[in-house]
């Protein structure tokens, strides 16, 4: 925990309301815990769309992210603030979800040896239009992964690389190769 | 390095991830190349625009509901790492069971309802914002606006939209649940955010009175020339018509921010932006005139030594927050005269060092202040 951590948990009223909003939580209390999900949903939300490109499969995960959290929010021992460490099991359960998908699997972790500027069988991007987050919603799969974990998300390719259990150049092959989609999209 | 390669090294180049020698390489083709210079410029660009991309999007559809029903078919908490999500799931218990609450138990429970009085308070200030599409405005005096249009008593300000008030009218916006800004005669204010932690006006012109009991860094005012940022207080902001502001805090701290320059002004204390310069240095308003002239000298018309000198010759022991100040913003030559003079009104802690301060050594400087006796927020200093 940092110290801007420790100073901020140590605020009065309005900390001392999430702590106690999350003390309930854990021991059940529904009514606290939609708190927390009305507070994070937009938040976990985000990195569902912008992950997954699709509404649908986007909201179907923010429910398993909520589900999963209400699961193991007992085990949250506020050593880091909440907001990062469901920030961490969002992205853990996106790639989970990711990584029991066999076709998606498949399309996700076969690049090892794509080049950066190899754009074949892409057709998924060719309805991109000027609207930036429209514009990665439509990048392909693997693409869209990386640029979003790295670019949004701020992970490091060593991170992502482990994550995906992909080589740590094929993530920054992808990533390469999402910006340069983008900019085309962009320059449309 | 021909295009091609450069091109295929340009994300890595602006990510800083080559070696010293790859970036010499492109660098000296980026030199001679237009088109990859343009490339460079563009990949930028991108990265901008993603930088500015938030960090929340609403769902289209309520998910609570459909969340909510799948909680009761989840049994206990699986033990080991919480991060280790589960492939599949029991669907066959109905009970939530958490084991934190067989853990407590009926005792536990029984006291946790007196949190229960104190959760509301939490759980409607959380929840409320984030539904709200903007805040409600009390009419105060005459006939303010809202986008143009009169209001009777009461109106709403919307996300956008801005609250006028004329030479005679007064109006009160009840920001969300953490406080409320009044808007004096002749003002212009536009609501730009309220969400839970991040309450949002703009101040185009005229003056405001802010008071704000929410938790530092929720609350802040943009003008023209700097940010003010709510560091738990009350206070009051002008912007006239050339954008320049004046800021006096009565109660607690709010910080003024501009382009990474920032000032930190006390209760008692006020604080003077012009556009293009950002923050002033602050000074205490019962300061004397020749301090606050030649303070003004310094900040905004390049005053430098002699406007320097007059402010240390006029600096009391209040006014060390001004001089606190200056140590950040003298140059190196003359670092030891304010460091020097400072001395003299308050003695600093004592691991701080002459040399540690002369070489901008942060922590020894967020010590000194704290020995400055400005009050007891204590935390400001770890929010910037």
């Amino acid at each position: 925990m940092t110290e801007k951590e420790v100073i901020l948990d140590a605020r009065p009223d309005a900390s001392a309301a999430i702590a106690e909003t999350l003390r309930l939580a854990q021991q059940g209390d529904r009514s606290a815990f939609e708190v927390l999900f009305r507070e994070h949903v937009g938040r976990v939300y985000a990195i569902c769309l912008r992950t997954c490109g699709d509404t649908s499969r986007a909201e179907e995960l923010t429910q398993d992210v909520f589900v999963h959290t209400w699961e193991v929010i007992g085990s949250f021992r506020g050593e880091s603030a909440f907001s990062s460490w469901l920030h961490r099991l969002t992205v853990n359960v996106i790639l989970s979800n990711i990584r029991s998908d066999k076709r998606r699997l498949a399309r996700v972790f076969g690049t090892d040896d794509l080049g950066p500027f190899d754009t074949q069988g892409d057709t998924s991007h060719a309805g991109i239009n000027l609207d930036l987050e429209q514009s990665i919603q439509r990048l392909p799969t693997r693409a869209r992964v990386v640029f979003v974990l790295h670019d949004i998300e701020g992970f490091k390719h060593e991170e992502i690389a482990d994550k995906l259990e992909i080589a740590v150049g094929t993530s920054k092959a992808q990533l390469h190769r999402a910006r340069k989609l983008l900019r085309e999209a962009l320059e449309r | 390095m021909n295009c091609t390669e450069t091109q295929q090294y340009l994300s890595e180049y602006v990510d800083g991830e080559l070696s010293f020698t790859q970036r010499q390489r492109i660098e000296l083709h980026l030199k001679r190349c237009i088109e990859c210079q343009r490339e460079l410029s563009m990949l930028r660009s991108l990265l901008s625009e993603v930088a500015l991309l938030p960090t929340s999007i609403a769902p289209v559809h309520d998910l609570w509901e459909s969340t909510a029903r799948r909680l009761g078919d989840q049994k206990n908490i699986p033990p080991g790492n919480p991060f280790a999500v589960p492939q599949q799931r029991d669907h066959t218990q109905d009970e939530p069971a958490h084991h934190s609450l067989r853990r407590y138990g009926w005792i536990k429970s029984i006291t946790s309802l007196a949190a229960v009085l104190i959760i509301g308070f939490g759980a409607f200030w959380l929840t409320r914002d984030s539904s709200s599409p903007g805040w409600q405005v009390a009419r105060v005096q005459g006939s303010p606006e809202i986008a143009s249009t009169r209001f009777t008593d009461a109106g709403h300000l919307h996300i956008g939209e801005t609250l006028e008030t004329d030479a005679t009218s007064r109006a009160r916006i009840n920001v969300g649940v953490i406080g409320n800004v009044d808007v004096e005669p002749s003002s212009r204010v536009q609501l730009l955010q309220a969400k839970t932690t991040d309450h949002r006006l703009v101040l185009h012109r005229g003056t405001i009175h802010a008071k704000i009991w929410a938790p530092p860094r929720l609350f802040f005012v943009e003008t023209p020339s700097a940010t003010a940022v709510d560091l738990g207080c009350e206070y009051t902001l002008s912007v006239d018509d050339h954008g320049a502001s004046i800021l006096r805090v009565n109660t607690g701290w709010v910080a003024m921010e501009f382009g990474g320059h920032e000032s930190i002004v006390p209760a008692g204390a006020m604080c003077i932006t012009y556009s293009g310069f950002g923050p002033g240095t602050p000074y205490r308003e019962d300061a004397s005139v020749q301090l606050r002239a030649a303070l003004q000298k310094f900040d905004f018309e390049h005053g430098g030594a002699g406007s320097l000198t007059t402010v240390l010759s006029e600096a009391r022991k209040d006014d060390s927050i001004t001089l606190w100040h200056l140590l950040m913003r003298v140059g190196a030559e003359d670092r030891p005269r304010v460091y020097d003079r400072l001395t003299t009104l308050v003695s600093p802690p004592e691991f701080v060092t002459r040399e540690g301060i002369l070489q901008g050594n942060r922590e020894m400087l967020e010590a000194w202040q704290s020995h400055l006796d400005l009050g007891q927020n204590k935390w400001w200093q770890f929010w910037n």
